[in-house]
């Protein structure tokens, strides 16, 4: 199986969006909802084509936590 | 009072006090005054805090007598965008019906420096709706209504720090306080012909402020002029223990003045896109510029700005407000579009955030030895003058042009300073933004100053405001 086109990407976000939150949104904003998912595919893409340097060092903000520092 | 205080510089202001030419009840007093006959016309006020205001002006006003003078600020009021925590049973709505009765029992910290500083806290000042995150297309996105310019009550006042640009630009009062996430100093101080200082992402702390991005939401002033801003900067920056993300650096107001001409950078497509009066404003502005300025083109690295910053905000805003999304509050916001925003961002991919800020680092490495060549890169501050107030905007956070250095100075959490440049044939201003390296907020204020002091669009005030005094 290939990797999902836009489409597919949107439509499974749409299932998603729509499997947690349809009991809260109507009908009438089904098709913004959508254009907004759209949007959110379209910075994806971009995001994912952008090229980053492996050369830093991957993401890394967590430090562990000790309340008192007394070593 | 024998010299009204209205547009005056802080520093006057401040001097007037000092030397008891006039008094802070007074001229408490007669911001209240104009915030009860003005603020309703513009829709700039949520709260107006009279009783709170009476008693810090009195307690400021023994103090000043008794020859303990705080400083440049003792006695000046002052309003704060309404995202900042109040305690006193104010009410901190966040802009939004939800909160509309919200009360903390705590201050923010720039609250409490400001207040330390015996400035006076005169309003709770209005904002789009959940400082905008929900991805608002009006100006109608609040619970106080559209928020005005000061230049023409059918025009919009920016946002989504409206009521702090519009309340600073109809001189309701001296300085405000706003925040920024992508644009909502920069976009109100544009809108209403004021300067707007965006700090360095942790430069202010944030402690007791709504939360929408919690990796690029910074807090700064709005006021008349560059000056004002770094005066009222130094006032609320500096570390605090309560904001683990704020910044251990102690800033101290004090714009360098190189010996050298400035150098400042423009992006070789700054004006794309832009509206044409706000392209000529800016090339008249770059005129001016050329004076005490080296200016050169450049191009940034190629990466997708506007996606990065959009995705960290929209991922980001989805876990802070996964309660309310989760509940249907959203259904109680005011803008149809801010009922419906909350739930698309849900479904933004955890790889695709991560990579995101991964990206953000790498640009933020690679983009200060570009920075560190240049006092600042200028742009337009927005693509157009302030819009029709019953108009949908295109894009909540772009406007109709490209936002490359908004998205980039977000991201990256860089200082930026917008100042008026001019004004359009129907009378609105634009403005012009300089964006500088991390924590060079001196030498962007330097600039602006100077900027300032060779032209004199933040002198201008609308005609019918003056005919107040």
């Amino acid at each position: 199986m290939g990797l999902p086109d836009k489409n597919n990407e949107e439509q499974l976000m749409w299932d998603q969006v729509y499997l947690h939150f349809g009991h809260l949104i109507s009908e009438d904003t089904f098709e913004n909802i959508k254009e907004s998912i759209e949007d959110i595919v379209s910075n994806a893409i971009e995001i994912r084509s952008a090229k980053l340097d492996h050369n830093f060092p991957p993401l890394n903000i967590y430090q562990p936590y000790r309340s008192e520092f007394d070593e | 009072m024998n010299k009204g205080p209205l547009f005056e510089s802080l520093r006057s202001i401040g001097k007037d006090i000092e030397n008891k030419k006039i008094s802070p009840v007074e001229i408490t007093k007669y911001y209240l005054d104009r915030l009860h006959k003005l603020g309703p016309e513009y829709n700039s006020v949520v709260t107006i805090t009279e009783q709170l205001a009476l008693h810090q002006a009195t307690l400021a006003e023994e103090e000043i007598m008794a020859g303990r003078y705080k400083g440049i600020l003792h006695g000046i009021p002052f309003g704060a965008k309404d995202l900042l925590a109040t305690k006193y049973g104010i009410p901190t709505t966040w802009g939004a019906e939800p909160f509309r009765n919200q009360i903390f029992d705590y201050n923010s910290t720039v609250i409490e420096r400001l207040c330390d500083s015996g400035a006076i806290l005169v309003a709770k000042l209005a904002m789009i709706e959940l400082a905008g995150g929900m991805g608002y297309r009006q100006p109608n996105a609040s619970l106080t209504g559209p928020c005005k310019s000061p230049w023409d009550k059918n025009t919009w006042a920016g946002g989504s720090s409206s009521g702090s640009g519009s309340a600073v630009g109809t001189g309701l009062v001296p300085f405000a306080i706003g925040s920024e996430t992508w644009g909502s100093i920069l976009s109100p101080a544009n809108n209403c012909g004021v300067s707007g200082l965006r700090p360095t992402y942790g430069r202010v702390s944030r402690y007791g402020a709504m939360a929408l991005s919690w990796s690029l939401d910074k807090i700064g002033p709005l006021c008349l002029s560059a000056d004002d801003c770094g005066i009222v900067l130094e006032h609320i920056s500096g570390p605090d223990a309560k904001d683990p993300s704020s910044s251990k650096n102690i800033y101290a107001y004090n714009p360098y003045m190189p010996e050298r001409k400035f150098k400042i950078a423009i992006l070789s497509d700054a004006t794309l896109s832009v509206d044409s009066e706000v392209s000529d404003n800016f090339q008249h502005s770059l005129q001016e510029l050329t004076r005490f300025c080296d200016i050169e083109e450049i191009d940034l690295p190629e990466y997708p700005y506007e996606a990065i910053t959009r995705t960290i905000m929209l991922a980001e805003s989805a876990t802070i407000f996964e309660e309310f999304t989760d509940t249907g509050k959203a259904r109680l916001l005011t803008a149809p579009e801010d009922k419906y925003g909350p739930y698309a961002r849900t479904s933004v991919l955890a790889k695709d955030y991560l990579k995101s800020i991964r990206l953000r680092d790498e640009i933020a490495q690679i983009i200060d030895p570009t920075l560190s060549k240049y006092d600042a890169i200028c742009g337009p501050t927005r693509g157009n003058p302030a819009s029709p107030i019953e108009d949908e905007f295109r894009g909540a956070i772009r406007g109709n042009a490209k936002d490359t250095l908004g998205a980039l100075g977000n991201a990256v959490g860089l200082p930026a300073i917008s100042v008026p440049n001019g004004f359009t044939e129907a009378n609105l201003p634009t403005g012009i933004q300089f964006v500088g390296r991390a924590y060079a907020e001196n030498t962007i204020l330097a600039l602006a100053n100077h900027f300032q002091k060779k032209t004199e669009w933040h002198l201008r005030h609308p005609a019918e405001l003056l005919d107040e005094i």
